[in-house]
């Protein structure tokens, strides 16, 4: 009964741990807060001696989470990392929100992935960050030429309704529509194409 | 002063003022007329290697083009002159080209005209003159023939290429210096 009791309201903190972890607060001082909820809500535990050892095992299970199974003393040891490893997870996954949500909903996840999703958070925000930068340095050039405006092959003019035949060859509407009737064919690489295989497209600006 | 501006014909406005001389400056052109400005003002920035083209009077529509025989060829040193006529509907149509001077070649006919794959039924509206004359310049030195206008040149072509050259060589002298 003791144990089932004892279980009882570790499910609950349990769960309040994990609700209180999703408002973003450092584990350590959900950990105090849930311990002292824990002595005063539940009154029938207060005569087990035993009772700081279910925080312990609460911890543990929390433990699995961050270190591999193992020995006992490996496992006092892991407790102790556990809350130093714990913190620094949380300031790195507070760096990356979606990688934290995961970790928080995926225990299982959590068990496999935890230790490279610190690196993982880092190659994500390192990935994020440098296609940003690079993207800035094309896009800074190309405002400067101004010539790359696209024309068609045909009116030799800028485009204007540009269509796509089936070959992927760009012109004009007014264009390609009168070199369709005059010979049905596409006047940049000869493949037969028709009026209705046409594609509006649109380009993006280049001016 | 304005006509020192005038050189770079890249854009199109259609103010008197704008316009280098080169060309026509009419208040309404054609869509087959504006296609041809473009491509003479194509051909003014970047003319292909040995050719020249521009329009014979004031009409847009009928240029003058001249090619000069390629090193290593029969007709080395020779200026040849051709008449481009364009259709109305150019480009959807191919231009006319015909050799106003006469030339020994299989693919040219005493009265000028060209048997070129390119001016018949191989034409596309996304060539331009300057490719034309490009192709043009590629049968001086490559003639073709097995779809030859006059068989007699193409047959001496084949059999005995040096006597072939040597009438061409002699045709340039004659007609194209």
């Amino acid at each position: 009964m003791s144990t089932r009791e004892a279980r009882g309201p570790y499910l609950r903190g349990y769960r309040r741990r994990k609700a209180v972890l999703d408002l973003n607060v450092p584990p350590s001082e959900i950990r105090e807060q849930e311990g002292t909820s824990q002595l005063a809500g539940s009154e029938e535990l207060t005569d087990l001696p035993v009772q700081p050892a279910p925080p312990a095992t609460i911890d543990v299970e929390a433990i699995d989470d961050d270190v591999i199974e193992s020995s006992a003393i490996a496992f006092a040891e892991a407790k102790n990392n556990s809350r130093r490893s714990r913190g620094r997870i949380v300031v790195d996954v507070d760096s990356g929100w979606p990688a934290r949500s995961t970790n928080n909903n995926q225990n299982r996840c959590r068990r496999l992935l935890l230790s490279p999703t610190v690196i993982n958070c880092d190659h994500y925000i390192n990935l994020e960050s440098s296609p940003q930068s690079t993207v800035k340095e094309i896009t800074k050039p190309q405002p400067a030429p101004k010539e790359p405006t696209f024309s068609c092959p045909i009116c030799m003019g800028s485009l204007n309704e540009e269509m796509s035949t089936r070959c992927g060859h760009i012109f004009c509407k007014a264009c390609i529509k009168a070199a369709i009737a005059a010979q049905g064919k596409c006047p940049t690489c000869r493949k037969r194409v028709t009026v209705k295989e046409l594609i509006r497209v649109f380009l993006p600006s280049a001016s | 002063m304005i006509g020192g501006g005038g050189g770079k014909p890249s854009s199109f406005s259609t103010t008197a003022t704008a316009a280098g001389g080169t060309w026509v400056s009419t208040t309404s052109v054609s869509a087959s007329g504006k296609r041809i400005q473009r491509e003479m003002s194509e051909l003014n920035a970047d003319p292909p290697p040995h050719c020249s083209a521009a329009p014979k009077g004031d009409n847009l529509f009928h240029w003058v083009a001249t090619i000069i025989g390629p090193p290593g060829t029969p007709y080395q040193g020779g200026i040849f002159f051709l008449d481009i006529t364009f259709p109305s509907d150019y480009p959807f149509q191919p231009p006319k080209v015909v050799f106003k001077t006469r030339i020994y070649h299989c693919n040219v006919d005493s009265a000028g005209n060209l048997s070129l794959d390119i001016l018949k039924d191989s034409w596309s509206p996304a060539l331009t003159i300057t490719k034309v004359l490009t192709a043009i310049r590629a049968i001086f030195t490559n003639p073709e023939p097995y779809t030859p206008l006059i068989s007699g040149v193409a047959r001496l072509y084949l059999a005995d290429k040096a006597k072939h050259d040597e009438i061409a060589a002699e045709w340039t002298l004659r007609f194209a210096k």
